[in-house]
């Protein structure tokens, strides 16, 4: 009887400790797939994987983004993230195309790679490729958020072109649509006037000056 | 017996009929407001502004955006639609989807952006950023048009 008991106790135990079986990566429908936005573990589900040894987690935002998106209605603010997501900016780590005239520039500064016409990511510093080893582990998955995903997808998109393995990146979406538990809220409205509490966020910023830049 | 049956029958042919009934029909397009012809703007509004459109029975359009400073295909559409109600000279109203919570839209819609459309207060029709079948609508003037022709008049 004493030996049922015990076994019980360790299968429970063992139930209990296990973590949440992940489903591959597989995008989303619609608008959201276009962003690659994936569609089981997303910001519906991310509070079920979160805290897992085997994963590392970013949001790929700027604390503030250079880019005028007040024109188009938008928020170039962090305002928030999802407990357990540091975050890694992702202008800082290669050239971002495609935004539209109305939002102007955008961040032109220096970036780990060069992303060049044929869509090959040039490494612009010797330490480029070790900076996303470090941050980005091989050999664990990867959860990436931003505010509305496409950060978050271009970081895949990069990740793999690089010779990440796909089926361990997940693009979580965006921040914007998450209502779950562990929300770390940086956007402050007092008096009808907004702060942003940034020293709440884990921000990794890059120091280039300190990198080897590749000459060419 | 006999006659249980026949009403048997009866009740279930007319079930058939009324679900094809349902599944086929198409609600028929609706003209806005008058006063958002001849315009062409993108107006933004506060939720209070939404809920009392939706309580004075208002047929209007509103766009709900994504105010993520991240999401480069939202921001096309954003352009899309700035000319579609240029050329249309037809005016939306615009909200930031972070303004939504409690009113009728965050009821129904759970992704942005999306276009909704009210006719008399209600809510007819909206883009399912997670559909595929709304893709189409999402990527081009002409898709967006498509969508938009089927249930409002263009004048």
């Amino acid at each position: 009887m004493r030996k049922i008991i015990v076994t019980l106790i360790l299968l429970l135990c063992f139930c209990g400790c296990s973590k949440q079986k992940l489903p591959s990566p597989e995008v989303a429908s619609g608008m959201r797939g276009v962003l690659g936005i994936d569609k089981n573990i997303n910001e519906e589900t991310i509070d079920n994987y979160l805290n897992r040894e085997d994963s590392v987690y970013y949001d790929m935002r700027m604390l503030v983004d250079v880019a005028n998106y007040e024109n188009i209605g938008g928020d170039s603010y962090l305002s928030g993230f999802v407990k357990g997501f540091e975050v890694i900016p992702y202008p800082l780590l290669t050239t971002i195309v495609d935004l539209p005239e109305e939002v102007g520039t955008p961040y032109e500064g220096k970036t780990l790679f060069t992303l060049d016409e044929e869509g090959n990511y040039i490494p612009n510093y010797e330490e480029s490729v070790e900076f996303l080893e470090y941050f980005f582990p091989k050999d664990k998955n990867i959860f990436l958020m931003c505010g509305g995903g496409g950060y978050a997808g271009s970081t895949k998109k990069m990740l793999v072109a690089l010779g990440w393995e796909e089926n361990k990146i997940y693009n979580v979406g965006g921040y914007w649509y998450y209502n779950g538990d562990n929300a770390i809220v940086v956007k402050e409205t007092k008096d009808g006037e907004d702060s942003y509490a940034f020293w709440k966020v884990p921000y990794h910023d890059i120091d280039f000056d300190n990198f080897h830049e590749v000459v060419r | 017996m006999k006659k249980q049956g026949i009403i048997i029958i009866f009740l279930t042919i007319s079930i058939v009929c009324f679900l094809l009934f349902l599944s086929t029909y198409k609600s028929k397009p609706f003209y806005l407001d008058d006063k958002y012809y001849n315009g062409g703007s993108l107006i933004e509004i506060s939720k209070e502004e939404l809920n009392a459109l939706e309580e004075r029975k208002g047929s209007f359009v509103v766009f709900v955006y994504n105010p993520g400073a991240c999401c480069t295909s939202t921001v096309n559409f954003d352009s899309f639609l700035t000319d579609f109600v240029k050329t249309e000279k037809i005016d939306f109203f615009t909200i930031s989807f972070n303004e939504i919570d409690k009113t009728s839209i965050a009821k129904q819609v759970k992704y942005y952006p999306t276009v909704v459309i009210f006719n008399k207060g209600k809510i007819t029709a909206y883009l399912d950023a997670e559909s595929d079948n709304d893709l189409y609508y999402y990527e081009s003037i002409a898709g967006f048009k498509e969508w938009f022709s089927k249930y409002v008049y263009l004048k």
